[in-house]
């Protein structure tokens, strides 16, 4: 049901089921009146709930579709944060082979192997 | 002894002349400013957690507790009267499960926005260039071990350079990931504002033409089968009447609640907005001195792995 119309029906509900307890309530109903104006006034109110909880379970459907969206973008700039960590760390491990290298020349020099 | 200690002039002036050469290139690095709008940005939304689930969940139980109320008023002489009282407990409880089913629906979907700060508090963190600083520490002191030991060794007095050299990489490198790390800031946060400015609508929307609403509607409901439970009852336990008072003062939290998480919902979306103005205007003479001092910052570092070594 479009939202527009899910919200009009809601509020025509809300009356009837306003006009159904007024006129429950009052006194001097025999039985089998208040019978039906009970079961009347119950439908009206499960109409109610149910259209409310459609209602706002479209508005989270509407959020839901937003975070997808907003989960891709979080979910590709935490690869390519990944991405820039690795290449931080490959500069790191860089100038750490670098300095083995030193290290093994220095090693072989003072051997007299170089 | 202090060990020989020879001025590269010719290193020193390259590592003070990047910061100069980057800004006329239009490369930027992670400002404090953009640091300190991504930390209110991620306070906000940490803060922001279930806030718009709870006002459902205390719907559904409003709903509950006000169809509870409606099987008191009945008369439970007949059979009929009774499987109709059980089926309608039963209903009370089904719908207040609906409701917190999509109140956890919500939470889940704003789940994201923690994930998202988290994301933009690491792309403005440090962690991507302390990697760097133990890498050209431990180069800087292998280099300078190497020549002392070839000087000792081939009695050559060669100066040690490794600090100089260390410190080189550190300050290119930690440069170079800096305008990296601003770069995907700045796409992320633009790419992601359309997404929290209509999050935020959608929130704003939810709570106050539907939430608040539909509170108010189930409190006077409530009133009207309570009126309707005391007038065929004839009168009604206090432990009754106890328990109309905490769900309307219940229903007047989730009110309030409704409308903290609507104002709390536009505050995500303009901290959000003020970031992703930072992240696009770059021209302007803060942000340039910013850049700088921010640069400046890498060169510090990198000058600290040169002295520390050297020492």
């Amino acid at each position: 049901m479009p939202t527009h119309q899910r919200f009009n029906t809601l509020q025509k509900i809300v009356l009837a089921r306003k006009e159904a307890g007024r006129l429950r309530s009052q006194p001097g109903l025999n039985p089998d009146q208040q019978a039906q104006l009970d079961s009347a006034y119950d439908a009206l109110v499960e109409t109610e709930d149910l259209l409310v909880l459609g209602e706002i379970q479209n508005s989270v459907q509407s959020m839901k579709a937003t975070t997808r969206q907003l989960s891709q973008i979080a979910d590709r700039f935490s690869q390519s944060a990944d991405t820039l960590k690795k290449l931080a760390e490959r500069i790191a491990d860089g100038a750490r082979a670098l300095g083995t290298l030193a290290d093994l020349i220095s090693k072989a020099g003072s051997a007299g192997l170089v | 002894m202090s060990r020989p200690h020879l001025k590269h002039p010719l290193l020193t002036a390259l590592l003070a002349s990047i910061p100069a050469l980057l800004l006329q290139t239009g490369c930027s690095v992670i400002t404090a400013s953009q640091k300190a709008e991504v930390a209110a940005f991620a306070k906000v939304s940490a803060q922001y957690g279930t806030l718009p689930g709870e006002p459902i969940r205390a719907y559904g139980q409003a709903i509950r507790f006000d169809r509870l109320m409606i099987v008191s008023s009945r008369n439970f002489e007949s059979e009929t009267s009774r499987n109709d009282a059980w089926i309608h407990i039963g209903k009370a409880l089904e719908m207040e499960a609906g409701f917190n089913s999509v109140a956890n629906q919500a939470d889940a979907a704003l789940g994201i926005l923690d994930d998202y700060s988290s994301l933009l508090t690491r792309l403005s963190s440090d962690q991507f260039t302390s990697a760097l600083d133990q890498g050209t520490r431990d180069l800087g002191a292998a280099l300078d071990k190497g020549i002392a030991t070839y000087n000792r060794t081939f009695g050559k007095s060669l100066s040690p350079v490794g600090a100089t050299l260390a410190a080189g990489i550190r300050g290119a490198g930690g440069i170079f990931v800096r305008i990296q790390q601003a770069r995907l800031l700045k796409e992320a946060v633009l790419a992601a504002d359309p997404m929290v400015t209509a999050l935020s609508l959608d929130i704003r929307r939810l709570m106050e033409s539907r939430i608040k609403e539909r509170l108010t509607n189930a409190q006077e409901r409530l009133g009207d089968d309570f009126k309707t439970a005391a007038q065929r009852r004839g009168s009604l336990p206090l432990e009754t009447i106890q328990q109309v008072a905490h769900q309307l003062e219940a229903n007047q939290a989730a009110l309030r609640l409704a409308d903290s998480a609507a104002k709390a919902a536009e505050h995500l979306a303009e901290s959000h907005r003020k970031l992703a103005v930072l992240v696009r205007k770059r021209q302007s003479l803060r942000q340039r001195i910013e850049d700088i001092q921010s640069l400046a910052e890498e060169i510090k570092a990198a000058r600290k792995i040169r002295s520390d070594l050297s020492r």
